[in-house]
C-alpha cells in the first residue's frame, strides 16, 4: 500500500470516462512491472533509438509500435482504465481496430493469465485512447495489460478507483525473456487482439517474458541489429527473419551472418529457426519459399556440424496442419488467431521437447 | 459459353480498376450459382421479407446481412474482380472491414475447397466495395467467392476479362443444405473473413451447402421465424439458439417451442442442439450461462425421453477448453478464427460419427 503515496494526486488528467472516484497513475510509477519496453519520456519502444536509427528508417518508426509491450500489476479496483497519447488510426482492412491499437487484459489466475477483456477502441480512434475494463466486485486482482501491437503509446496512465490499492503483480517464472527477432507476423499481423500473438500464448505456457523484435516488412538483418541482438540477455532466441529479406539471395548472405554473430557472443542460448509457415502459393512464390527454406536449414545444419548443440529447426510447412490448414491466414500470409495459436503450438513443443526452459 | 450471350454487354459499370479487358458480370445470370441466399431486385437477403417483417426489427434489418451467401462459377479469367454496393458503415473496433463488409476467395481443387486470397477491401467508408484477385494464368479455375457477413451486398458484378469464359461451377456434393440458426456467434462475429465463419468450416468438410440465420443480437426463437424454419428443405438443423434470449425465462419459453414446432413438420431431419461457448467471468455470469445450458439439456433430454433419435447435443462449455479457453475470443463471448475452427470441429465430429450427412 506504501507504493500510493508515492503518486501526485495533484496530477489531472482529462477524461470522458463518467466515473467520479478515478486516480489516474502513471505507468512509470514503481508499482507497475512493464515488460517488453524501454521508455523514453514518456514515450514506450522497443529498442534504442540509436540502434534502431542506424537499422532503417522503417525500423526507428516501428520501434514506437508496442507490440509484446506488457504492463503488470495487483489491484483492488472495480474497475482498470487505460488511457495514453497514440497516433490516430482507422481500421486496416484486415486488421481491426483492436488488433491493430487496442489493449487486452488478462488476469493471473494460478500462475496462469486468464483472458478478461479487451479495451475495445472505437472504429476512429483519437489521439488519447481511453477505455475501461469493469469487473463485478472488489477482489484482489492480479493483472496483465497487454500493449498495442501496431501503434505507439506514451504517457500512459493506469487509472483505478480512488479508494484502492495499486501495488506490484506477480513476476514471471522465466524473468529471463525470449528474444523473437521476425517479420510483421512476429509483431502481430493480423491477431483480433495483442494477447493472441503467438508469442503470448509461448509466454503463458511456460510463465516467461519475452521480447517482440518483429518489425512489419522492415526486418533485414541489419548490421545494427546484428550486433545490438547478441547484446540481449536472453534464455531463447527465436529466429524467424525470413518474411522481409528483399531476395532469396539477400537472405541466403545474411541469414548465417546474423547467427555467427549471435554464436560469437552468446555460445549457448538456444537459438530456434523457423521457416515461413505454410501458405497458398504461386509457382513462383512456392520457388523462393523453398530456396529460403534451404537458406535456413543450411544455417542448421553448418552448426550441428560444427558440433552446436543448441540449435533447433522449426519446419514453417508443418505448422498449419496441425488445425485448420489454408484457414489459417487472413490474406494467405499473416496468420490469424488460428493461425498463431498453431505457430504458439508447434514452437511451446520445441522449447518443451528440448526441456529449453 | 453460350451464357455469356446473355449477357447485356452494354451494361456499363464504372469502375477503379485499371485493366483495358475488364468486363462485369451481374451475379444474377445464370452462369453464376449462388448459395445460401435470396435475391430481390438486386438485393441479396437470406429470408423473404414478408418473414422477417413479421419476426422483429433487427430481423428484419440484417435479413439483408449476406452471411453464409456464396458465389461460385468457373473461368479462365487471369483475375476476378468484385463490384457490389453496400452500406457505409463497414467496420466495428473489433471486426476488421474484411471481417465485416469484405469478401474472400476459395478455389475449388480435386473437390476440397482451399483458401486463396481475401479481396481485401477500402479503408474509408463508402457504399461500393471494387477490389481484385490475379491469377498468374489463364488457368480454368473453379471459384467460391464468399459474400459479407455483416453488410448488405447490392447489385454484385462480377469482373473478368473479356476474352474469358464463365461457366456454371460445380455443384455441392450435398446440395440440401444444413440449416443453422443462432446468434451473432452463428452470424459470424467475429471471423477475420467470411470464409472463416464456424459453418464454412462445416460446409468444406462435408462438401455441403447450408444456410446461415444466425441474426445479430435478435434470434429470440420468435413463432413466424419456428414456422419457418420448420418449413425449410434440409439435411441437419443446427439449433445454436441461446445468446439472444433477453432472459432465461424467455429461453425457457421458446426453446423447446422452436424445437417442437419443427419436429411436428419434420420428424426425422437430424437437429444438433449447441448451447453457449462462452466464457463467463463473473459469478453471475457463471449462473447465467449454466441455467440456459440445462434449459437447452432440457429440451434435448425430453425429446429423448418421447423416443426422438434424430436429436444431438453439444455442449457449448466444452468447446474451447482444449484450446485456450477465452483466447478462442475475441472479447470473451465473440470467438475469433480459433474458436470459430473449433465450434466447426465440434459439429464436424457429431455429423461425422452418427453419419448425418
Amino acid at each position: 500500500m506504501s507504493d500510493i503515496t508515492k503518486i501526485d494526486k495533484n496530477f489531472k488528467i482529462e477524461t470522458k470516462i463518467q466515473k467520479d472516484d478515478i486516480k489516474f497513475i502513471s505507468a512509470l510509477e514503481n508499482c507497475f512491472d512493464i515488460y517488453g519496453l524501454m521508455c523514453t519520456d514518456g514515450v514506450f519502444h522497443r529498442i534504442p533509438y540509436d540502434v534502431a536509427k542506424n537499422t532503417s528508417t522503417a525500423v526507428t518508426i516501428l520501434n514506437e509500435n508496442t507490440a509484446g509491450g506488457r504492463i503488470r500489476f495487483k489491484t483492488n479496483s472495480k474497475y482498470v482504465i487505460v488511457h495514453s497519447q497514440t497516433d490516430p488510426v482507422q481500421t486496416n482492412s484486415h486488421i481491426s481496430v483492436l488488433g491493430k491499437t487496442g489493449f487486452d487484459l488478462y488476469l493471473i489466475e494460478n500462475g496462469t493469465p486468464v483472458y478478461f477483456k479487451s479495451f475495445i477502441p472505437p472504429f476512429e480512434t483519437e489521439e488519447t485512447f481511453e477505455q475501461i475494463v469493469e469487473f463485478p466486485d472488489n477482489c484482489e486482482r492480479d493483472i496483465l495489460i497487454h500493449f498495442p501491437l501496431y501503434n505507439t503509446c506514451k504517457n500512459l496512465y493506469i487509472g483505478v478507483q480512488q479508494t484502492s490499492y495499486v501495488k506490484n503483480g506477480s513476476e514471471y517464472k522465466h524473468k529471463k525473456p525470449i528474444v523473437f527477432y521476425g517479420s510483421s507476423i512476429t509483431q502481430g499481423g493480423c491477431a483480433s487482439r495483442p494477447g493472441n500473438n503467438y508469442l503470448n500464448h509461448i509466454s503463458r505456457y511456460f510463465d516467461t517474458d519475452f521480447i517482440n523484435l518483429g518489425f512489419s516488412g522492415a526486418c533485414k538483418a541489419e548490421q545494427a541489429m546484428q550486433e545490438y541482438i547478441p547484446t540481449i540477455d536472453m534464455s531463447i532466441f527465436v529466429y524467424d527473419y525470413e518474411y522481409n529479406a528483399p531476395t532469396p539471395e539477400y537472405f541466403a548472405e545474411t541469414h548465417e551472418q546474423l547467427f555467427k554473430k549471435f554464436r560469437e557472443k552468446q555460445p549457448f542460448t538456444p537459438v530456434i529457426f523457423k521457416s515461413n509457415a505454410e501458405r497458398n502459393y504461386t509457382l513462383q512464390e512456392l520457388e523462393a519459399m523453398y530456396k529460403r527454406r534451404k537458406t535456413i536449414i543450411t544455417t542448421y545444419n553448418n552448426a550441428i556440424a560444427d558440433g552446436d548443440k543448441n540449435v533447433y529447426f522449426l519446419d514453417g510447412l508443418d505448422i498449419f496442419r496441425i488445425a485448420g490448414g489454408c484457414d489459417c491466414t487472413v490474406d494467405g500470409t499473416h496468420p490469424n488467431d488460428l493461425g498463431f495459436w498453431c505457430i504458439g503450438q508447434a514452437m511451446i513443443k520445441v522449447i518443451k521437447d528440448n526441456k529449453l526452459l | 459459353m453460350d451464357e455469356l450471350l446473355k449477357i447485356d454487354k452494354n451494361f456499363k459499370i464504372e469502375t477503379t480498376i485499371d485493366k483495358a479487358d475488364l468486363k462485369y458480370i451481374p451475379s444474377t445470370e445464370p452462369c453464376f450459382d449462388v448459395y445460401g441466399l435470396m435475391c430481390t431486385d438486386g438485393r441479396y437477403h437470406r429470408l423473404p421479407p414478408e418473414i422477417a417483417e413479421k419476426v422483429n426489427d433487427g430481423v428484419k434489418g440484417m435479413n439483408y446481412n449476406t452471411a453464409g451467401g456464396r458465389i461460385r462459377f468457373k473461368t479462365n479469367s487471369k483475375y476476378v474482380a468484385v463490384h457490389y454496393n453496400l452500406n457505409a458503415d463497414h467496420a466495428n473496433g473489433h471486426i476488421s472491414a474484411l471481417g465485416r463488409s469484405g469478401t474472400d476467395m476459395y478455389l475449388v481443387e480435386d473437390g476440397k475447397q482451399v483458401f486463396y486470397r481475401s479481396f481485401v477491401p477500402f479503408h474509408k467508408p463508402s457504399d461500393t466495395s471494387e477490389q481484385i484477385i490475379e491469377f498468374t494464368n489463364n488457368a480454368d479455375r473453379e471459384i467460391v467467392i464468399h459474400l459479407p457477413l455483416y453488410n448488405c451486398c447490392k447489385n454484385l458484378h462480377i469482373g473478368v476479362q473479356e476474352s474469358a469464359y464463365v461457366v456454371n461451377g460445380s455443384k455441392y456434393k450435398y446440395e440440401k443444405p444444413i440449416v443453422f440458426y443462432g446468434s451473432s456467434i452463428t452470424h459470424g462475429a467475429c471471423a477475420s473473413r467470411p470464409g472463416n465463419a464456424y459453418e464454412n468450416h462445416i460446409s468444406r468438410y462435408f462438401d455441403t451447402n447450408f444456410i446461415n440465420l444466425g441474426f445479430s443480437g435478435s434470434c429470440r426463437g420468435e413463432q413466424p421465424m419456428c414456422d419457418y424454419l420448420a418449413s425449410l428443405d434440409m439435411s441437419i438443423f443446427v439449433l445454436d439458439y441461446d445468446h439472444n434470449a433477453p432472459s432465461t425465462e424467455h429461453l425457457e419459453n421458446t426453446h423447446e417451442n422452436l424445437f417442437r414446432t419443427f419436429r411436428e413438420k419434420q420428424p426425422d431431419t437430424p437437429v444438433i442442439i449447441m448451447s453457449m461457448t462462452d466464457v463467463p467471468r463473473s459469478d453471475e455470469a457463471v449462473r447465467n450461462t449454466l441455467k440456459r445450458r440445462e434449459i437447452i439439456m432440457k429440451t434435448y433430454s425430453n425429446a429423448i425421453a418421447k423416443g426422438d433419435k434424430n436429436v444431438y447435443f453439444i455442449d457449448g462449455q466444452e468447446i474451447f477448453k482444449t484450446t485456450g479457453g477465452a483466447d478462442c475470443t475475441v472479447d470473451g463471448c465473440h470467438p475469433n478464427d480459433l474458436g470459430f475452427w473449433c465450434m466447426g470441429q465440434a459439429v464436424i465430429r457429431v455429423i461425422e460419427e452418427n453419419k448425418l450427412l
